[in-house]
């Protein structure tokens, strides 16, 4: 009795066309997974970048100004606008929740410039009292300011901010480069995030009006 | 004990049918994972198109009533790097209440749309101040 088995012509043609469809399969697990790979970062980016722009937002959005001897001024800078070279930046009182839980921070939102904190936008919130530590303007670059670790980079490998701000109602209608007040916080905030390697959504301006309110 | 068919190895129509039922597997995992990267682009997008509507909303909080004129509806294009995405605003006054204005945005990516409902009070001596604010 002869089993009708394959021969051995057949077996390597088997073998020829297993190996193509295993290629085959190989290249398209490969795509699958590459594009399921760049799917996730942008997914992640984009989670990320919206995490940003709201926190942002949200320290923006409780800015308030006490009113009282001693306390925070609102001290807000364009590029450039405490000499050549100096980095925007804005530092706020916000009664926001911090990480104190107290409701009374000091938000400062500046540009790093690699020395201790890595390059790019990074935020400091630190405990309102703590504010008495240090005076004057703060950014990671430009010292005095709140100390180093209190930093967190916000936007890896920005390069730099544009920040303008629009007077109160009756001030004025153009945007201005800069805004000290202990009394009155601007009208709005308009605040750019510039750089080659900053995500597409961040590169949207982040705009805050605030109503008119007391304090 | 071996069978007489079965010594003769497997038919070419049992193959075929073994093969039917991998392809048809591999197709339906192939699928599934387009479906899953689908999803995850449109929640991408979703998330852009949403913070889109509201950088539209917060331009709008700084405008008069004489920038928001005449109202009704208007659409247009954001710029680089995100102009794969439109809008359209619609701005009616609310007959009721005077200085308020009901605004509907909706934002279209080639993927994501997003739509945001707001209302906001303007006129002379007030501050723009959205009163609600609804995302459908």
């Amino acid at each position: 009795m002869s089993r009708g088995g394959l021969s051995l012509a057949e077996v390597v043609v088997a073998l020829a066309i297993a190996s193509l469809v295993a290629l085959a399969a190989h290249a398209t697990v490969g795509t699958i997974t590459d594009l399921g790979g760049r799917s996730r970062d942008y997914l992640e980016e984009t989670l990320r970048a919206v995490a940003v722009r709201r926190e942002i937002t949200h320290w923006l959005r409780g800015a308030y100004l006490y009113q009282v001897p001693e306390a925070p001024f609102f001290e807000g800078f364009d590029e450039g606008e405490l000499g050549g070279g100096s980095p925007a930046s804005m530092a706020f009182p916000s009664v926001s929740p911090d990480p104190f839980a107290m409701h009374r921070s000091v938000v400062t939102i500046g540009i790093a410039r690699g020395a201790e904190v890595p390059r790019g936008v990074a935020a400091a919130v630190v405990r309102y009292p703590d504010r008495a530590q240090y005076s004057g303007f703060s950014s990671p670059s430009v010292e005095p300011g709140p100390p180093f670790g209190a930093w967190m980079l916000l936007v890896p490998g920005a390069e730099s901010l544009e920040v303008r701000y629009l007077p109160p109602r009756g001030q004025g209608t153009e945007w201005l480069r800069g805004w000290i007040s202990g009394v009155e916080l601007p009208a709005a905030v308009e605040l750019r995030i510039l750089g080659d390697s900053v995500p597409d959504l961040l590169r949207v301006p982040i705009v805050l009006a605030w109503p008119r309110r007391g304090g | 004990m071996w069978n007489e068919s079965r010594a003769e190895g497997i038919a070419l129509a049992e193959v075929t049918v073994a093969l039917a039922i991998v392809a048809a597997l591999a197709v339906s995992a192939l699928t599934l994972v387009g479906t899953q990267l689908r999803v995850a682009a449109i929640a991408a997008e979703t998330l852009e198109a949403a913070v889109l509507a509201e950088y539209l909303i917060g331009r709008l909080e700084l405008s008069s009533t004489e920038d928001l004129q005449p109202f009704g509806s208007r659409t247009g294009r954001f710029g680089p790097p995100l102009e794969r995405y439109r809008y359209t605003v619609d701005i009616e006054p609310i007959a009721a209440e005077s200085g308020l204005l009901q605004i509907g945005i909706l934002v279209l990516g080639p993927r994501g749309t997003f739509a945001l409902q707001t209302r906001m009070r303007v006129g002379p001596g007030a501050q723009l101040q959205p009163s609600i604010r609804s995302a459908p």
